[in-house]
């Protein structure tokens, strides 16, 4: 259970598990450019997911989602699309999510956390 | 010259309104067959219209998967969304498929839709790439994998609670006999604005008309009947199979590739979603432009597959070669007119030409979509109120004529289609009082003896309607006939002066006559 993000394929998924609820999309800053009209992006009740997502737009995000408490995974990309379209977190996610340890957390500045 | 010009032109007049007198005749019937078929109740239940609760237990609820295209729908976004999170269904999904660039994408970020029961999920294109079939397509690549039927809804749309389980009930009812049914398709309710102005009262008893009357003689006569891009269910495995495509009438295509894998269309009165009526000029004329130019870009490109189909029943082939034209009508009706000017210019007619035979023509040409109109809201139980909406209708239909002869040619013409042109939705509303209107259809079906389950508190009584259902059909068996008896009636004149002419025959006429 749990809030992560996963960056897979140029594609940027937040997700969520158990009780956790989505963040709201509106944290974003408009400059960021996630959700907006220019970008190919998709959300459902535990996913949200930002194609093609650029580099400069998943550096900002970062920071916005772990200000969230978002945590970063590494995890399959079909998995996710799954999640996405069925939303059984129990076939698809907490199962992968057992073998996954989360990468390193980083801060706001940068700087890694103790 | 003139004399041949004059000539061939008055042929041409003849033989197009001849044409359009086919077209005319179609009409009629299916006014008749729609107002004497609802006094059969066997008649009814096989159409699958009946109503009522399928009964349907939590676990006999297949998986639905609702599917909503929005490009720019920021004055009714949450409203049909709202709609649609509220249906009287405990296995479904709602699925919004985006291309907007303005405020609806501020009703999408809405942190409440990821709270909502049943799930709603949005996906947005950063581009409109095969515009509505490129996002019903999107839509389905995404849609929960259990799902077994795709319900589509347009924007201003506002669907009834019950409207899942009336597709089932209808899919239940139907899926036994004859070809499978890939899709059901209910009517699409145009009447939340109609009291508008002149041009929504006559696009509302244009919709009637084709809704209560047309489709009803379709389905009867178990003909082709269209998927018309809203209000309609269709089983996730067809769709799947198939996919959308980027046609600008996507609904008409997918119809035809429906009808040619095998499958049938359901076509019912009685699942109603109410709507917006385009309300003005500019914006009906675009909408019409586009659906006569993809249907008549696909006609082109579907004939002779759907003509040698050894899959679709000469009935459906029939009214295929019926509906192909249906746009090039406008097309054939401006040559038409301008002949006939040219003729009279000219003074020129065919010998067995008579002038009763040429206004006969144009009376009951003029009339027969009309006469579909009230029948309609007859049926409707609306004739009363909205009877002026007719004047508007044939008001409508004549300034649409030009524009969608131009693009009709243009589909028939062209290698590609254009560019689809949306139709501003408002989100108006000048009648909210939906479901007296659903009342009344109530009240029509327990007066021809149909069971409708139970009877919602303060219905009234059915009308009492012999009288008016009479009156219409004796006049479209009058319109009918009205050419024909205009030109028997000239030939006895002509007979007449003829023999009175011949003293001969004016002894023998005097005889036998006194």
């Amino acid at each position: 259970m749990g809030k992560h993000f996963a960056v897979e394929q140029g594609n940027l998924y937040i997700f969520t598990t158990g009780p956790d609820v989505m963040l709201s999309l509106g944290s974003f800053p408009e400059e960021i450019g996630l959700f907006g009209a220019d970008t190919a992006w998709r959300v459902s009740p535990k996913v949200a997911v930002v194609e093609d997502v650029l580099q400069r737009q998943l550096e900002r995000a970062q920071i916005v989602l772990r200000l969230h408490g978002y945590e970063e995974v590494s995890f399959p990309r079909e998995a996710l699309e799954a999640y996405f379209v069925d939303g059984l977190e129990h076939r698809v996610v907490e199962k992968a999510l057992g073998w996954q340890t989360p990468r390193t957390p980083i801060t706001v500045d940068g700087g890694e956390e103790d | 010259m003139e004399i041949h010009v004059g000539l061939a032109a008055s042929y041409v007049a003849l033989a197009l309104g001849g044409l359009y007198f086919l077209y005319a005749l179609k009409y009629y019937a299916s006014t008749l067959i729609a107002l004497s078929l609802l006094n059969t109740e066997g008649q009814l239940e096989g159409m699958g219209i009946q109503p009522g609760d399928p009964g349907l237990g939590y676990k006999d609820q297949p998986l639905v998967s609702i599917h909503l295209p929005f490009y720019n729908e920021a004055n009714v976004a949450r409203r049909i969304i709202d709609a649609c999170v509220d249906l009287d269904y405990g296995n479904y999904e709602v699925l919004v498929a985006d291309d907007s660039s303005d405020q609806t994408l501020d009703v999408l970020r809405d942190p409440e839709y990821r709270m909502s029961r049943p799930a709603v999920k949005f996906v947005h294109r950063r581009d409109r790439g095969g515009f509505k079939g490129g996002a019903l397509q999107q839509a389905l690549r995404h849609m929960h994998p259990d799902a077994e039927y795709v319900a589509v809804f347009d924007a201003d749309f506002i669907p009834p609670p019950d409207i899942i389980k009336k597709f089932l009930s209808v899919f239940k009812r139907a899926g036994s006999a004859g070809k499978p049914v890939a899709a059901v398709q209910g009517y699409q309710l145009h009447y939340l604005n109609k009291n508008e102005n002149w041009l929504t009262k006559g696009v509302r008893a244009e919709y009637s008309g084709s809704y209560m009357v047309e489709r009803v003689a379709e389905e009867a006569l178990g003909a082709l009947k269209m998927v018309s891009g809203s209000v309609f269910m269709v089983r996730a495995d067809a769709l799947s199979s198939l996919g959308w495509t980027t046609s600008i009438t996507e609904d008409w295509e997918l119809t035809l590739r429906l009808y040619l894998e095998g499958y049938r269309v359901v076509y019912t009165p009685l699942i109603q979603a109410p709507a917006e009526i385009p309300s003005t000029v500019s914006r009906l004329i675009r909408q019409r432009m586009r659906w006569a130019e993809g249907h008549t870009h696909a006609v082109r490109r579907y004939f002779w597959r759907v003509l040698l189909s050894d899959r679709m029943t000469a009935a459906e082939k029939l009214e295929f070669i019926y509906f192909a034209p249906y746009y090039l009508q406008s097309l054939l009706f401006l040559v038409g007119t301008v002949c006939w000017v040219v003729s009279e210019v000219y003074r020129r007619r065919p010998p067995f030409w008579t002038p009763a035979l040429g206004w006969g023509l144009v009376v009951s040409n003029l009339l027969a979509i009309p006469m579909m109109g009230l029948a309609g809201m007859f049926l409707e139980g609306d004739l009363r109120d909205d009877y002026p909406g007719i004047l508007g209708f044939m008001a409508v239909s004549l300034l649409l004529t030009p524009y969608q002869a131009y693009a009709a040619l243009k589909g028939l013409l062209e290698a590609r289609e254009g560019a689809w042109v949306r139709t501003l939705k408002t989100g108006f509303i000048t009648d909210s009082l939906i479901g007296v209107k659903f009342r009344s259809l109530v009240n029509w079906l327990e007066g021809l003896g149909v069971k409708v389950g139970s009877r919602p508190p303060g219905v009234d009584a059915p009308l009492p309607r012999g009288p008016v259902r009479r009156l219409l059909m004796g006049a479209c068996v009058l319109l009918m006939a009205l050419p024909f008896l205009d030109w028997a009636a000239s030939l006895v004149v002509a007979l007449s002066h003829l023999i009175l002419s011949d003293p001969q025959a004016a002894v023998t006429w005097r005889t036998m006559f006194g």
